[in-house]
């Protein structure tokens, strides 16, 4: 239970103890779990990761409690970009949890109320399957070729994934429900004054994070097309874009004549940010490492096989996404 | 358009919505959805209006005879309201199958380009006429060919959504256009509630968009997936439609491919039903294997518009009103009668006889009449093809 603090055992557990609504932290008793709750958070930031040791399970209460309050203090916070990153770094420890002990994937997903049947079949293992819309609502973020409906037996109205599949589906599944708890309004709650002052450490550490973000993105929206025009937002947004996507954008940006830097502005607002990876990934496809291979944007018909392709009316006679421009 | 022209139209469309207004529908809530309407004389859009119940729409299509009416998919929570306040709630899962996306060709093959003073026509878009030098008008016919081959996957789509995406038959409903095309809807809360990039995803997964190679010999050919449901299913079912009519298909698979697919029919059909690709190919060879394999491949595809699936705030034509294309309604289709002859099933309105002059207009055939082929003539039709005619812009009264 400690593993996974959103299921819903943990939410029981936790009403039992102490309700965060009340703002009745007992201090003394809780001063641990608001540090490690501030630590979630932090370490989701800092680290785009939420860690989790051993040692943790033995502090048993503590981590169990200190979900919510990181969950309260995102939502103080009251920032989609921090939403986005503290969400996904806790669905990709979950996830990574579950990897470790296929034991917990059957449990979570009964405890999310995500409906799910095992085919038992003669020749196959660990195969299941999952409702079509449940497929087309938690698989989107992760889609490369494999994930694409149509390379999928669907049958019924049911998707066939293996087990390892469904942990990943599990896991955006996670993130959201997560996000959607950090859109709780907080706002006009009493807290107690530990947590007031981890707000403040926290909102001051975000605010230090998001000064390195330039807060303008250059982009002329008129003869960007559609399809790179939703990249954009969507990593704007704070939204995890696939390996692929993020190809796709930067490729396409540099090809429009973004600098280095005005792209790194852009990638920095991704939940998984990583300074040296990122900026490795971007000289790699504008052709400054590795043999000095530029990577060409995708035409449409390669964006039409990612599922990239949200065509408009101006699409209508273009072959490549460079070609674009809306003519009134 | 001359005036007596537009009189005229407008005469034919009080009379179908005098005897027909009743089978003028939007599905429910009405009250929730966008309307729309074009507007005589020169077809202006107006939208964002809203009724309260079927009764008061069907009362203002009557008292307004519109040139063209239309019905938001979504449902809003203030459909009167601009587009960025409206707030959808939902909508239908919709898919135009048209002529133009499913057989360009026919529709190429019915496209003129026809002069209004002189009547002379050749296929295709040509921008000035060779005799007067008048500017052409483009024009595209309807064909009986193009239908039939636009209500054949319509009506794969229909049978997709059920066995495939699994959608309840009751939740379904297939329209004839009016025109060159079929709508299909599906009309489900909780498929109602998928947003654009999922609806995208369905449109890439009916017409195999993006799927891998992976069923093609010599690769990994997912053994597994061609026994089981889905694309698998709509492949095998096309393989065997190629290997028992294998002579229609000697343009790729030359004679002596045409008699080896014969020969074994049998080992293949018993290939097929063990899921076995493989065996296919020791029997046929590569080569073979792989044009019979493409070819299933192509037809297996379920031919949509994608981005009118797509867009949620989309408007489609509403059920029971003429289209402005050809003077002909938007109907439902039963399953058993959706094919061809969909334009037989036109209920009865502008029956009597009326002259028209005729620039030129190839045979056409709607109802139970067949008329023309016209050239530079006066000809009495009935006054629902008289304003097919007009609306097609080679025609005009007295």
């Amino acid at each position: 239970m400690a593993k996974y603090p959103f299921v819903r055992e943990a939410r029981e557990f936790v009403g039992q103890h102490f309700d965060l609504n009340l703002a009745e932290l007992p201090e003394s008793e809780n001063r641990e779990a608001i540090e490690r709750g501030f630590q979630r958070v932090y370490q989701a930031i800092r680290r785009k990761k939420v860690p989790f040791d051993t040692q943790n399970m033995i502090r048993y209460d503590t981590e169990v409690v200190s979900f919510p309050v990181a969950v309260m203090l995102v939502a103080l916070i009251n920032d989609d970009m921090l939403r986005n990153m503290y969400a996904t770094a806790e669905a990709k420890r979950c996830s990574e949890l579950m990897a470790q002990d296929s034991a917990d994937i059957h449990h979570i997903a009964d405890e999310l109320e995500f409906h799910f049947r095992v085919v038992t079949r003669e020749d196959e293992q660990n195969l299941l399957t999952i409702r079509l819309v449940d497929y087309l609502a938690f698989s989107p973020q992760l889609w490369g070729e494999k994930w694409r409906l149509a390379n999928r037996t669907v049958d019924r109205g049911e998707v066939l994934v293996t087990d390892h599949e469904f942990a990943r589906i599990l896991e955006e599944k996670i993130k959201r429900t997560i996000l959607e708890r950090t859109r709780a309004d907080v706002s006009g709650i009493k807290l107690p004054t530990l947590l007031v002052e981890k707000r403040t450490e926290l909102a001051d550490v975000w605010r230090e994070y998001k000064a390195a973000i330039q807060p303008e993105v250059r982009l002329e929206p008129r003869d960007i097309p559609p399809c790179m025009n939703r990249l954009t937002q969507r990593m704007t947004k704070g939204e995890n874009l696939s390996h692929v996507e993020r190809r796709t954008l930067v490729s396409y940006l540099a090809a429009i004549g973004w600098t280095e830097e005005e792209m790194m502005s852009l990638l920095r607002h991704s939940p998984d940010f990583n300074e040296r990876i990122a900026r490795y990934q971007l000289e790699h496809i504008t052709g400054r490492r590795g043999e000095g291979k530029k990577y060409s944007p995708p035409s449409c018909a390669t964006m039409k096989m990612y599922g990239l392709c949200f065509p408009d009316k101006w699409c209508d006679h273009i072959r490549h996404p460079l070609k674009y421009r809306r003519i009134t | 358009m001359k005036e007596q022209d537009i009189r005229f139209l407008r005469s034919v469309f009080a009379e179908y919505y005098s005897n027909h207004s009743e089978a003028v529908y939007v599905p429910p809530p009405v009250n929730s959805r966008e309307i729309g309407f074009a507007v005589w004389p020169d077809r202006a859009m107006v939208r964002h209006m809203s009724f309260r119940s079927l009764t008061d729409m069907r009362e203002y299509v009557l008292n307004n005879t519109p040139a063209d009416a239309y019905h938001s998919c979504a449902v809003y929570e203030f459909p009167e309201k601009p587009m960025e306040h409206k707030s959808a709630l939902w909508a239908d899962l919709a898919f135009d199958v048209d002529a133009k996306d499913v057989q360009p060709d026919c529709v190429e093959e019915m496209t003129y380009s026809v002069c209004p003073k002189c009547g002379s026509h050749r296929r295709g878009n040509k921008k000035k006429c060779p005799n007067c030098s008048e500017e052409s008008r483009t024009v595209e016919f309807m064909s009986f060919r193009c239908i039939a081959s636009t209500a054949h996957q319509a009506k794969r789509l229909h049978s997709a959504l059920i066995e495939e995406l699994g959608i309840e038959e009751k939740d379904i409903a297939v329209y004839f256009s009016g025109h060159m095309g079929f709508h299909v809807y599906v009309t489900s809360k909780a498929i109602g509630e998928l947003g654009p990039d999922a609806r995208r995803e369905i449109t890439s997964y009916l017409s195999l968009e993006g799927a891998m190679d992976s069923y093609s010999p010599g690769k990994s050919a997912n053994l597994r997936t061609i026994r089981a449901g889905g694309i698998g299913r709509r492949l095998q079912e096309e393989i065997l439609d190629v290997v028992n009519n294998a002579s229609q298909h000697g343009d790729i698979l030359e004679d002596d491919g045409v008699s080896l697919l014969k020969d074994n029919k049998q080992r293949i059909l018993l290939a097929l039903n063990k899921g076995k690709i493989e065996d296919i190919v020791v029997l046929l060879g590569i080569k073979r294997a792989r044009k019979l394999l493409r070819r299933a491949w192509q037809r297996a595809a379920i031919v949509v518009d994608p981005s009118v699936t797509m867009d949620i705030h989309r408007v489609f034509r509403m059920p029971g009103t003429l289209n402005s294309k050809s003077g002909l309604p938007k109907q439902r289709v039963p399953l058993d009668k959706i094919d061809a002859n969909v334009l037989s099933l036109i209920p009865e309105y502008g029956r009597s006889e009326v002259q028209v002059s005729v620039s030129f207009a190839p045979e056409v055939e709607i109802g139970d009449r067949k008329v023309g082929p016209f050239s530079n003539e006066t000809a009495s039709v009935p006054r629902y093809i008289a304003a097919y005619l007009i609306l097609k812009g080679v025609a005009s009264v007295g």
